[in-house]
C-alpha cells in the first residue's frame, strides 16, 4: 500500500473514507463528536460520476456547512482562467474571480488551502456582502478546481473548526468523483430549491 | 457512548429500543443523521426521502419520533406533519422539523403544522442528540 502527497492510503478507498482525519488534528472529529466530516467524506466516496459529485457538494455545503450559494470552476493548467462546471443559487459572475486570480489568494488556493475573504464566516454583524470562500479541489496532487462559496445562511454565525475540516474533506475527496474517468457534462446553473 | 441496541440492562430487563423516522431528500443529511444516531445512541433508525413516504412509514412503523426536513419533493415537511397529526394512530408522535430556512414565518408555519420543535441547518450533532434524548428519555 502506498500513500499519495496528502498522506491518504491508496487501495482501500471505502475503508479510508471513515478512518482518515483531516489536517493536523487526527482526533478532531472524534473529540468534537460531530459526524459531519465523516458523513461528507463517505458521501463523496460513494459518488458515481461528476453529476452525483456536484449534488454531493451541494448537499454538503448547504446542509452541513450552511451556505446555499456556490459555484465550481475548473482551473486551467496555467492557472490563468477558470471554466464554470456548475453553480447553485447564484450567477457565476458574482463570484469575483478576478480576486482569486490575484495574489495572495491564488497562491494559497494552488497550495491547497481554503482562502476566505471579506468577512465570510465571521460574526453576523461583520459579514460583508461580498464575503466569499475559495476552496481548492485537489486531484492527482494538484488544485484542479475551485469551489466558490458566497453568503452563509443567516443562522450560521461563524466558521468553526469543524467547518474548516469540511473544507479539507471537500478539497481532498471531491476531486476524484469530479474528474476521474466519468464524462463531464455542459456547464449548468441551478436555482435554489 | 451507548452501544446497547436490544442488550439486556444490568437489571436483566431488555431495554425497549426507541425508533426514529429520519426524513430528508438529501442523502448526505440522512447519512449524517444515521451515523450520529447509530454510533452514539441505542435508537433504531428508519428513513424516508419525502413527505408522502414519511406519512406512510409513520403509520406502518409507528416510530417514537420523526425528524423531518421541510423542503422536499412530492410532499413537504409542513404538509406531512399536518397529516401525521390528523391520523389517530400517529398524532401523538413527536415531530421535529429540520430546515435551512430559519425565518420567523417558516418557524410559525412549522408550529402551525403541528411540529413539536423546529431545528435549523446546519445541524449541530451534540445539540440535536440532547434534543432527541429530551423527547425519548423515559
Amino acid at each position: 500500500m502506498t500513500a499519495n502527497s496528502f498522506g491518504r492510503s491508496i487501495g482501500d478507498p471505502m475503508g479510508s473514507c471513515l478512518t482518515e482525519k483531516a489536517g493536523g488534528n487526527p482526533r478532531a472529529t472524534e473529540d468534537l463528536q460531530d459526524p459531519r466530516p465523516d458523513a461528507a467524506r463517505k458521501r463523496l466516496c460513494e459518488c458515481t460520476d461528476q453529476r452525483d459529485a456536484c449534488e454531493a457538494i451541494r448537499e454538503i455545503v448547504s446542509n452541513l456547512l450552511g451556505c446555499e450559494e456556490m459555484a465550481l470552476f475548473q482551473l486551467d493548467g496555467k492557472h490563468k482562467q477558470f471554466l464554470l462546471i456548475w453553480s447553485f443559487g447564484i450567477e457565476p459572475k458574482t463570484c469575483h474571480l478576478e480576486e482569486l486570480l490575484s495574489q495572495p489568494a491564488l497562491s494559497v488556493v494552488i497550495a491547497g488551502e481554503a482562502y476566505i475573504v471579506d468577512g465570510f464566516g465571521e460574526t453576523q454583524k461583520g459579514r460583508g456582502q461580498h464575503g466569499r470562500a475559495f476552496v481548492p479541489i485537489q486531484f492527482k496532487g494538484e488544485t484542479a478546481a475551485v469551489l466558490v462559496l458566497l453568503r452563509l445562511l443567516p443562522q450560521k454565525v461563524m466558521i468553526d473548526e469543524l467547518d474548516r475540516e469540511l473544507f479539507a474533506v471537500l478539497s481532498r475527496e471531491a476531486g476524484k468523483p469530479l474528474f476521474s474517468g466519468a464524462p463531464s457534462y455542459p456547464a449548468r446553473r441551478e436555482r435554489k430549491r | 457512548m451507548h452501544w446497547c441496541t436490544g442488550i439486556p440492562s444490568s437489571s436483566g430487563r431488555k431495554d425497549t429500543v426507541k425508533k426514529i423516522l429520519l426524513v430528508d431528500d438529501s442523502r448526505t443529511t440522512l447519512l449524517m443523521e444515521r451515523m450520529m444516531l447509530e454510533k452514539r445512541t441505542p435508537y433504531q433508525c428508519i428513513t424516508a426521502t419525502n413527505g408522502l413516504e414519511a406519512v406512510e412509514k409513520a403509520q406502518t412503523e409507528t416510530p417514537d419520533l420523526v425528524l423531518m426536513d421541510v423542503v422536499m419533493p412530492q410532499m413537504n415537511g409542513f404538509e406531512a406533519c399536518k397529516r401525521i397529526r390528523e391520523n389517530e394512530k400517529t398524532r401523538e408522535i413527536p415531530v421535529i422539523l429540520v430546515t435551512t430556512r430559519g425565518e420567523e414565518s417558516y418557524m410559525e408555519a412549522g408550529f402551525q403544522s403541528g411540529c413539536n420543535d423546529y431545528v435549523t441547518k446546519p445541524i449541530n450533532g451534540p445539540d440535536l442528540l440532547k434534543l432527541l434524548q429530551s423527547y425519548l428519555s423515559e
